[in-house]
């Protein structure tokens, strides 16, 4: 039950997003709702977080971070199915409101995939001793943070350039072709992992389920409301440099 | 639990932050444009 | 198809200029063949590439003998992932030079106009540089059993097609990555960031089928099977996306 609801959560947020990159401009209103409904479900996710969800026995109250820590999966993978399917568009099209999705989805999706990397750390430290652990999901988050910075990289040095958004548009889907890949290399490089076994496949208790599943609806409503301000600027921005340009200044 | 608090807390801040990014980015480029019209 | 373009070529060096001439009037997998053959022989004639590369292979190989730990057992336990990682940066200073000679001899800008689909260009190109990395990789196990005392006896047949695998995939990303970062800025720093978390898969199943055939472990089916898969999904893409690349 839980999980289906992610997932409409996540398939509907994806297309509206998609939709709105179509006429950003024009149809960025609809992003208030989106902005207003993304708040009260973190309302709910916090309310359940500190009263609902049960205290764990073993680690204790710091589990809790588990609620924060696992809803920003989602966004990261979003941020690069984003990215892939604006490079797609923009390469079949050469329309730039695709390349405005891809950038948007990778902008965001590198603040998730960091904020994962500072908060899986700081539940590491009190849980297992150490700052960093060379585990699984851990390791994977970094490789994946390093395919989204070396494509920010990449717009920020062609910027200006003819080539940048194709560029662009190639290595988003490179790097999103490479992510399955680069799972199994580093599972196969482990051996074995130091993580938390998915509770999902142990079975989760189901207030915690509920509370987590809480979670990540949220976190992809406020992962879909920023892309979409965040393509809302560089709409303006594309707008902005068009006018200059004919001005002549 | 300090480090509940930090986790949750270091999470509101960076997603605040970058929304307020986004806003004032977007606000300042208004502004020239219609300084310029 | 002007004659501009050709009376350019004319009076091109002849290593860019006469292949291309070639290589534009052809079809598909002829087109392959022979920017394949072009950069095989600019690659054998002036050894430059190659020699940099065997040199610097040398030179790693070298420094890390004297620098890691003698003891017999950790060597065997590092060589495999040490030698993936030394391929690496050798490949590195070749792939950085995979169009060099259309960007100096001005050639690029006849291939942009060849009227073919540009993705038997890239499979020529990237099956170049594969070659040079096979060669490089033979130079470097040699260098390995001799500076670091692994018997390559046992393992040579699982290691020399992980290194086939491996040159592919290193191949057809780096040859796609090299001529997008052509145009770019800093591309010394561009390349290594682009290529190195992609190509990760690469160097762990290289290094993990390598290790386990010098340890006289089976191979896992499994691990054959997505190195297979991985080379073919990017030399597919870098076929199908080289098109777009080109144009700008």
């Amino acid at each position: 039950m839980v999980s289906a609801l992610v997932t409409l959560s996540v398939l509907l947020a994806a297309g509206w997003v998609v939709w709105l990159s179509r006429d950003v401009e024009a149809r960025v209103g609809s992003a208030s709702t989106v902005g207003a409904a993304a708040l009260a479900l973190l309302a709910l996710w916090l309310g359940l977080v500190i009263g609902y969800a049960p205290i764990e026995q073993v680690q204790g109250i710091v589990q809790k971070i588990f609620y924060v820590h696992i809803p920003a999966i989602i966004p990261m993978y979003l941020g690069f199915v984003l990215t892939a399917v604006g490079g797609v568009g923009f390469l079949r099209t050469r329309r730039e409101s695709w390349d405005q999705l891809a950038a948007s989805g990778a902008e965001v999706g590198v603040v998730f995939c960091s904020l994962m990397l500072v908060v899986g750390p700081i539940w590491a430290k009190p849980v297992w001793g150490h700052w960093w652990v060379w585990d699984l999901r851990l390791t994977s988050t970094l490789v994946l943070w390093f395919i989204y910075v070396a494509y920010l990289f990449l717009r920020g040095l062609a910027f200006g350039s003819d080539a940048a958004k194709t560029f662009t548009s190639v290595y988003g889907i490179l790097g999103t072709a490479a992510i399955p890949f680069v799972y199994f290399a580093v599972d196969l490089a482990q051996g074995s992992t130091m993580h938390p076994s998915n509770p999902a496949r142990e079975g989760l208790p189901a207030e915690m389920g509920r509370t987590v599943g809480a979670g990540m609806i949220a976190f992809v409503g406020v992962f879909a409301w920023l892309v979409a301000r965040r393509m809302e600027l560089a709409a303006l921005e594309a707008r902005s440099l068009e006018a200059r340009a004919q001005r002549g200044t | 639990m300090a480090y509940l608090l930090a986790a949750y807390a270091i999470t509101a801040v960076v997603l605040v932050g970058y929304a307020l990014r986004i806003r004032a980015a977007r606000a300042a480029l208004l502004r020239s444009t219609q300084q310029r019209s | 198809m002007s004659t501009v373009p050709a009376s350019e070529a004319r009076s091109q060096p002849k290593a860019s200029g006469g292949g291309w001439r070639a290589a534009v009037r052809a079809p598909g997998p002829a087109v392959t063949r022979a920017v394949l053959a072009k950069d095989l022989l600019l690659d054998f004639r002036t050894r430059d590439r190659l020699g940099h590369m065997a040199v610097f292979a040398l030179l790693v190989v070298a420094l890390l003998s004297i620098v890691v730990p003698a003891s017999r057992t950790e060597r065997l336990a590092w060589s495999p992932a040490l030698l993936w990682v030394v391929l690496l940066f050798t490949s590195l200073l070749g792939l950085a030079r995979s169009f060099q000679s259309e960007t100096e001899g001005g050639a690029l800008a006849l291939l942009v106009q060849a009227p073919v689909d540009r993705g038997w260009v890239f499979l020529g190109k990237a099956g170049a540089n594969a070659v040079a990395l096979i060669g490089v990789e033979l130079w470097t196990g040699v260098l390995f059993s001799v500076f670091l005392d692994v018997d390559w006896s046992g393992a040579w047949r699982a290691a020399l097609v992980a290194g086939l695998l491996g040159a592919l995939g290193l191949a057809a990303l780096g040859t796609l990555l090299s001529a997008m970062s052509v145009a770019v800025r800093f591309r010394e720093f561009l390349l290594p960031v682009l290529l190195f978390p992609l190509v990760l898969p690469v160097l762990v199943l290289a290094s993990s089928i390598t290790g386990a055939a010098l340890a006289e472990r089976p191979v896992p089916a499994l691990w054959w099977g997505v190195f297979a898969l991985y080379d073919w999904v990017f030399v597919s893409l870098g076929y199908l996306v080289f098109d777009y690349v080109l144009e700008d």
